[in-house]
């Protein structure tokens, strides 16, 4: 089941989930709550980039595995910040691939029993801006910021501002029961009727 | 047949913490007696660090986890966040799990 706004609110105003700055009326929507950009945006590293950093003489095809990779290196070493405008904005160029983040922090504790979806908006998507390839489940326990995978398939540069624009929205569901735990029965190892 | 559900406890587990990507993240290396290296991005509030890593550093650090189940030597937890090239849900060996409590 799909929380409407008033339920949204009302799950907030019980504490049952939490979302810091929490969010004002604007945000909602009659079944969603609409997100607002945060300050960092990170871009991998393009191969021709990475080439021109390597010593005279070296030369390597990059794979990545996922299986093997060392975060904290990959991340120092192939990602780097979005440079931002004189006024804080981002621009993002067509055919670019970036990653950013919402501003609100978002909690939904197990025992809420509410997980959520991420879902661009349709204005920005006439636009050509895509918020998020694949994955858009926020599960139950989740606490953070939500990482939005941004492309511009439009033909325009976009203009991507931190703190205003509203960047997705946030589609609220009720479970059926708590998650995980161990299910307990009076009768385990029951190998018959009595 | 009665069935009981109960909510997972949290925990921590044992990890290496370096940066994440994003300010308000970090990375998180569960080692496994198998030689499986679980790489994870987490909010920084589910780490517990004595310091915050530096660039390019790991550190000892506990990462909050539900525990869903626990047998004599090993526990299923799930992770904060999905690794890298896996899901949340992990069994790791009880050595590594310490009781939280930390967390109201």
């Amino acid at each position: 089941m799909i929380l409407s706004d008033r339920e949204i609110r009302e799950t907030l105003r019980q504490k049952k989930i939490l979302i810091d700055p929490l969010p004002t009326e604007e945000q909602y929507t009659t079944s969603a709550l609409d997100l607002i950009l945060g300050d960092e945006i990170f871009e991998l590293k393009t191969p021709e980039e990475l080439a021109r950093e390597e010593p005279r003489g070296v030369e390597r095809p990059i794979v990545v595995d996922p299986l093997h990779i060392d975060l904290k290196d990959f991340l120092r070493r192939y990602a780097k910040p979005l440079p931002q405008e004189p006024d804080g904005s981002f621009i993002l160029q067509p055919g670019k691939f970036v990653l950013g983040i919402t501003r609100e922090y978002l909690e939904l504790p197990r025992r809420s029993k509410i997980a959520a979806r991420v879902e661009g908006r349709s204005t920005l998507a006439r636009l050509g801006l895509v918020v998020h390839l694949t994955a858009p489940t926020i599960h139950a326990g989740f606490p953070g910021r939500i990482v939005l995978e941004m492309y511009n398939f439009g033909n325009y540069p976009l203009r991507l501002t931190p703190g205003k624009l509203a960047i997705c929205q946030l589609i609220f569901e009720r479970l059926g029961r708590i998650p995980g735990g161990p299910v307990r029965t009076t009768h385990a190892g029951q190998r018959s009727v009595r | 047949m009665k069935k009981k559900t109960s909510e997972s406890a949290t925990a921590l587990l044992k990890c290496k913490v370096s940066q994440g990507m994003f300010s308000h993240e970090r990375g998180v290396l569960v080692e496994l007696p198998d030689g499986r290296r679980i790489s994870a991005l987490v909010d920084k509030s589910s780490v517990l660090v004595s310091r915050d890593p530096r660039t390019g550093e790991e550190v000892d650090g506990r990462v909050k986890v539900s525990v869903l189940e626990t047998k004599k030597d090993s526990a299923l937890i799930d992770l904060p966040q999905p690794g890298l090239a896996e899901g949340p849900r992990l069994r790791v060996p009880k050595e590594l799990i310490e009781k939280n409590n930390r967390d109201s």
